[in-house]
């Protein structure tokens, strides 16, 4: 049996062998699998793709729940010209002018306004595949139109696009499908209209070409239109918030993207979806103004009519609910003046290339080429441009000096017959004349020189310190991008050229906001008169800021301002009863204070300097203003309107003062807000009678 | 009582069915729906409505009915009786040689090596040849399109009969140098050299298997080593004259240089086996075979195995080609005509080598190379022609009552790995 034990032998030793070198690869497996090496673990990549699904976002609401700003999703259209229905012989795209023209009246689009850019695309095309030795005739559908079908979106390859719509982020590395080389695949994605009315969408979709897509897009609207438009802002072709409203808040009308992942083949198509790959996205909050849209509107309206009938370049309101700080109306008007020029800034060494003229009108309010693209994106000079205040000023001022004791309300302050020189030789003139006016008349009669003795009673830090606490020369915070604090003089420079300055609203800066917020000092009645609320452009569920009250003057003090103001607003309301009949008659009491400033020139450009002699101002163009509250009895509304560089036609009738330009327009806001608020009427009792003489300024 | 042959038979009934589950699971493929469907056009899995219908698909798919040709060809093989015709072998024993019949063994030889050459030739025939990812394996068979045969199979198994027949008949011979064991290292190299020209896997295959038969058929240890320089020598020119096997030598030591180009294949492969992860996806939950990994069905089959089976699975697979191996031992042990034990020999040794190569090169132990897992990888001639050598494997078990229970006790764990590594077996089996 010699033979048949050499054959035992070797068979026990091969498969003794190969059993050890097979228990061996199964040890090898068994490490593959638990323990990996780091190098192939590298090599180890999740077999996924994931898309990431945009948040609705939050929409934008007035105080009463009206939209001013959703997000709707739209359909628009676009077409894959290499899954356009093709001759079998030839290979040429199949009937394409019938095509374009079907297309063209499904869409209510004209047919040039696509068809040429199709037609080029499809030539580039036919270039591409001739230089590319494989063009995959029926290629496979990427992940992309996959999963677009399949959520009802797109992405888009190109960037272009004039809509403001909710673009996706650009995740391609993420999504791990074939590499397109530049300039070799053919162009898949020719957009052809914009957002479509359901009508046409459904039209295109009845029409069933292959190679014609829908792709759905998430879209802005802003049913406020432009009266809002400044608040709201709007968004970028990115959905990048780029002012008002949409850019400050917009952290909480985002969201938080959802996140689809599927598995996937090596081409990238999707071969399944683990049930735990599906993350929704959040919707964004809503955001609820305290803007009134109806009151926006009316504002507005009126706005504009002061504006043009006064000839003048431009005008801001302000209209705030003196009890909670909420602004519920805000509305800022440019008009382009023809004849306005701009103003001839002298040379660095003095010379005048063209001399100033007290004849031409120059431009002051300067040109905002943000606001031609889209009136969301202008300046909003009601929180970011400045005025002097002038004095609108006065009736603060005068409630400090009061308050403080340092003058009775009936003493008598030799006032010079219009013209009076400080200690330091400064000469002040009032508009009206008096040899001498009790302290309450300063306010009355709006003495530039009243007020100035009155405040030389007090400190300059006393007055300063009121100033700052008014809330002048610092930002309201209402929640608007690019808020200016205004320019109050710093405690350095604050000299007595500046007590006196300040306390007829002179060299002083404030923006309209912060001028109505503080003039709820007097519209506050009972214990809380003279405390100043917190400004807030957003509806009271947002506690963000809860300081309703701060005290900043004693509550008689500014009862005493309301009562003398009264009557400056009878004086008002008498001066406009005498140009139009009509307007005799008022349901509303109310009071208020006007003002009419020089329009300060601002900084001289680069190179540039102020003319010889020039104090800094343009001297025949104001800011005429006028703030005011209603009803007197139990004020709701605080008013201010500026109505910048009224016409030069008005001055030589002395037309373009404040109450003459400024004050029909908040008489008739009030009026016409409180009527929609269903405020009750002002009694007799609180209506107060004119006092003779001419309106003071 | 369960037979030694019976385990055998079990075995590799449970391989070709985890191989038949297998090709199915790993051939899955997304197929795109038309993008004319409208707006909300895509892809959509073109999948089986239910299990039933799932089930039906495997069993009369391509590798089903293969699988059918190979369980035919198996028991086919089976029910020869073997022994009866073989039966004066034994009694002849040593005396073969002697007795003049030597010449018979050196003529089959001859004639043996002259026809195989012949056979895998036939793929170099125009009008025949099939070509598949540049090599020339395949031929296809006129009139039946789609159908294609692996002359190179036919060889492999040809040539253990052939070496089989001239170990036995030239026993005495096989001692001596220049009478015995020069013809047939020839004959080997002739074959092997061929198949290698093609296909340089299953030629050190056919070189290794051959190699054994002569050595267990007699040739000397000392005598063989002498002919190993050149065998390596041979080895490495084929190496070196074909760029692609070069780099297939250098990938394996590093295949991190060329992560995308290659190395790619063989990262790929390690990826899957190591996405199982130990527990595995789940059958049907590998996500290699969607486009990861080359050559899915066929000769990384394994690990897919081992993505969706996990170590369960792979540790089954090879529990079950161990308890093979060492059930067709005892057979080969017991039999005592000198040709059924040589060519026994050689069927295990091919089938153990095949699957330890393929394992090694599915693990990344091993230069990329393209090997099939016995019974398991997708290949019609392959399942077939394995499935008839065992066939022959089983007919050799004799039908003594005493040996059969003396080794009952010896191999116990054979149907307990059986069940493991085959739950899928019953609605195959009832399909054929």
């Amino acid at each position: 049996m010699m033979r048949a034990t050499r054959t035992d032998i070797a068979a026990r030793a091969i498969v003794g062998v190969v059993s050890a070198g097979l228990l061996i690869m199964a040890a090898r497996v068994g490490q593959l699998q638990l323990s990996p090496s780091p190098r192939l673990v590298q090599h180890i990549q999740p077999r996924t793709s994931a898309v990431s699904l945009p948040p609705d976002r939050g929409p934008i609401l007035d105080r009463r729940g009206r939209e001013l700003a959703t997000s709707r999703f739209g359909w628009q259209v676009f077409i894959d010209p290499t899954e356009l229905p093709r001759d079998k012989k030839t290979g040429q795209i199949k009937d394409l002018d019938a095509i374009i023209g079907s297309l063209a009246e499904a869409m209510g689009v004209p047919a040039d306004e696509f068809g040429e850019k199709l037609l080029l695309v499809i030539a580039e095309n036919g270039r591409r595949a001739a230089n590319a030795p494989v063009m995959p005739e029926d290629g496979p559908p990427s992940v992309r139109e996959f999963v677009g079908g399949l959520l009802g979106f797109k992405r888009e390859p190109e960037t272009s696009t004039v809509l403001v719509s909710m673009d996706d982020e650009d995740d391609a590395a993420e999504q791990g499908g074939p590499i397109v080389e530049p300039y070799k695949n053919p162009i898949r994605y020719v957009r052809v209209s914009g957002v479509l009315e359901k009508e046409k969408v459904d039209k295109v979709r009845a029409l069933n070409i292959s190679g014609v897509h829908l792709e759905q897009r998430l879209v802005r609207e802003y049913p406020g239109g432009a009266p809002v438009a400044a608040i709201i802002g709007r968004l970028g072709g990115q959905l990048d918030p780029q002012s008002g409203a949409e850019r400050s808040h917009n952290e909480l009308l985002t969201g938080e993207r959802g996140r689809v992942s599927f598995v996937r083949d090596s081409t990238g198509r999707p071969i399944w979806m683990n049930p735990d790959s599906y993350e929704p996205a959040t919707p964004g909050k809503s955001l609820r103004l305290s803007i009134d849209l109806e009151l926006q509107r009316l504002a507005t309206e009126e706005l504009v009519r002061g504006v043009y009938e006064n000839n003048a370049a431009g005008g801001r309101l302000v209209l705030m609910d003196s009890m909670t700080g909420e602004i519920v109306a805000m509305a800022d008007v440019v008009r382009h003046v023809p004849e306005a020029v701009p103003f001839p800034w002298a040379n660095a060494d003095g010379s005048m290339d063209v001399p100033v003229s007290h004849g031409d009108r120059y431009i002051t309010i300067f040109e905002d080429t943000m606001r031609a693209i889209d009136p969301a994106l202008g300046r909003n000079r009601c929180v970011q441009d400045v005025y002097e205040p002038g004095s609108t000023f006065k009736p603060f001022v005068w409630a400090v000096v009061t308050q403080l004791g340092v003058i009775g309300l009936e003493e008598h302050l030799p006032t010079g017959n219009g013209q009076w020189r400080t200690p330091y030789g400064r000469t002040i003139n009032d508009v009206k004349k008096f040899p001498s006016l009790a302290w309450q008349d300063v306010l009355l009669h709006s003495s530039n020189i009243g007020m100035t003795q009155g405040a030389m009673r007090i400190s300059r830090d006393q007055l300063r310190n009121a100033v700052l606490s008014f809330g002048f020369g610092s930002k309201t915070d209402i929640g608007l991008p690019a808020e200016t604090p205004g320019i109050v003089t710093s405690r350095k420079d604050w000299t007595q050229w500046t007590q006196t300055s300040v306390s007829f609203g002179q060299e002083i800066a404030v923006t309209p906001v912060q001028m109505a917020r503080a003039f709820c000092i007097f519209a506050r009645t009972g214990p809380l008169a003279g405390t100043l609320p917190t400004a807030r452009l957003i509806a009271p569920e947002y506690p963000d800021r809860p300081e309703l009250f701060r005290r900043v003057v004693d509550p008689r003090a500014a009862e005493e301002v309301r009562r003398i103001l009264s009557a400056v607003a009878a004086q008002m309301e008498a001066r406009m009863a005498e140009n139009d009949k009509s307007e005799s008659h008022w349901k509303y009491a109310i009071f208020g204070k006007s003002g009419t400033a020089q329009i300060p020139l601002g900084k001289a450009p680069k190179g540039k300097r102020r003319p010889p002699g020039n104090k800094g101002y343009f001297e025949k163009q104001f800011n005429s203003s006028f703030i005011a509250a209603g009803p007197t009895e139990n004020p709701r509304l605080v008013c201010l309107v500026v109505i910048d560089d009224p016409g030069p036609e008005l001055r030589p009738r002395l037309r373009h003062f404040g109450s003459h330009t400024a004050g029909p327009v908040v008489r008739r806001v009030l009026e016409r807000s409180l009527t929609y608020l269903g405020v009750p009427p002002s009694p007799e009792s609180s209506r107060v009678e004119a006092p003779a003489g001419p309106v003071a300024e | 009582m369960i037979r030694t042959g019976h385990v055998v038979f079990l075995c590799a009934l449970g391989l070709l069915t985890l191989g038949v589950v297998m090709v199915g699971s790993a051939g899955m493929e997304v197929k795109p729906v038309s993008p004319a469907a409208g707006a909300a056009s895509g892809a959509r899995v073109a999948g089986p409505g239910s299990v039933g219908e799932a089930v039906a698909q495997v069993v009369l798919s391509k590798p089903g009915l293969y699988m059918a040709l190979a369980v035919l060809a198996m028991c086919s093989m089976a029910m020869l009786p073997l022994d009866r015709w073989f039966a004066g072998m034994r009694a002849v024993g040593v005396g073969g040689a002697r007795s003049g019949r030597g010449g018979i063994g050196l003529a089959a030889l001859g004639v043996g090596t002259l026809v195989l050459v012949g056979i895998v030739a036939t793929a170099y025939v125009p009008g025949l040849s099939h070509t598949v990812n540049n090599s020339r394996r395949w031929i296809a068979v006129p009139g039946l399109s789609g159908l294609t045969i692996q002359p190179s199979e036919f060889a492999k198994w040809g040539l253990i009969v052939v070496l089989a027949v001239y170990g036995a008949w030239r026993a005495v011979a096989m001692r001596k140098f220049w009478k015995g064991l020069v013809p047939g290292l020839l004959a080997v190299a002739a074959v092997g050299g061929v198949i290698a020209h093609q296909d340089l896997g299953t030629g050190v295959l056919v070189v290794c298997a051959g190699s054994a038969v002569l050595l267990a058929a007699g040739a000397r240890w000392w005598q063989f080593a002498l002919f190993i320089p050149a065998m390596a020598a041979g080895v490495v020119a084929l190496i070196v004259a074909n760029p692609y096997r070069l780099t297939r030598i250098e990938t394996f030591f590093d295949p991190y240089v060329q992560p995308r180009g290659a190395g790619y294949h063989m990262i790929q492969s390690m990826v899957a086996v190591s996405g199982g992860e130990g527990t595995g996806r789940g059958l049907g939950f590998g996500l290699q075979k969607y486009g990861y990994l080359p050559e899915d069905t066929t000769d990384f089959l394994f690990a897919i195995i081992c993505e969706e089976l996990g170590i369960v699975g792979a540790v089954g697979v090879i529990g079950v080609f161990i308890v093979l191996l060492w059930s067709g031992l005892t057979i080969v042990r017991r039999q005592q005509a000198p040709v059924l034990k040589l060519f026994g020999l050689g069927v295990l040794t091919t089938i153990g080598l095949q699957a330890l190569i393929n394992l090694a090169v599915v693990t990344g132990l091993g230069p990329t190379k393209g090997i099939a897992l016995p019974l398991v990888s997708s290949g019609g001639t392959g399942w077939i022609l394995t499935a008839a050598s065992i066939g022959l494997l089983i007919a050799m078990d004799p039908e003594v009552e005493e040996a059969a229970a003396e080794e009952a006790g010896e191999h116990g764990g054979g149907p307990l790995v059986e069940v493991e590594a085959a739950p899928a077996g019953a609605p195959v089996l009832a399909g054929t």
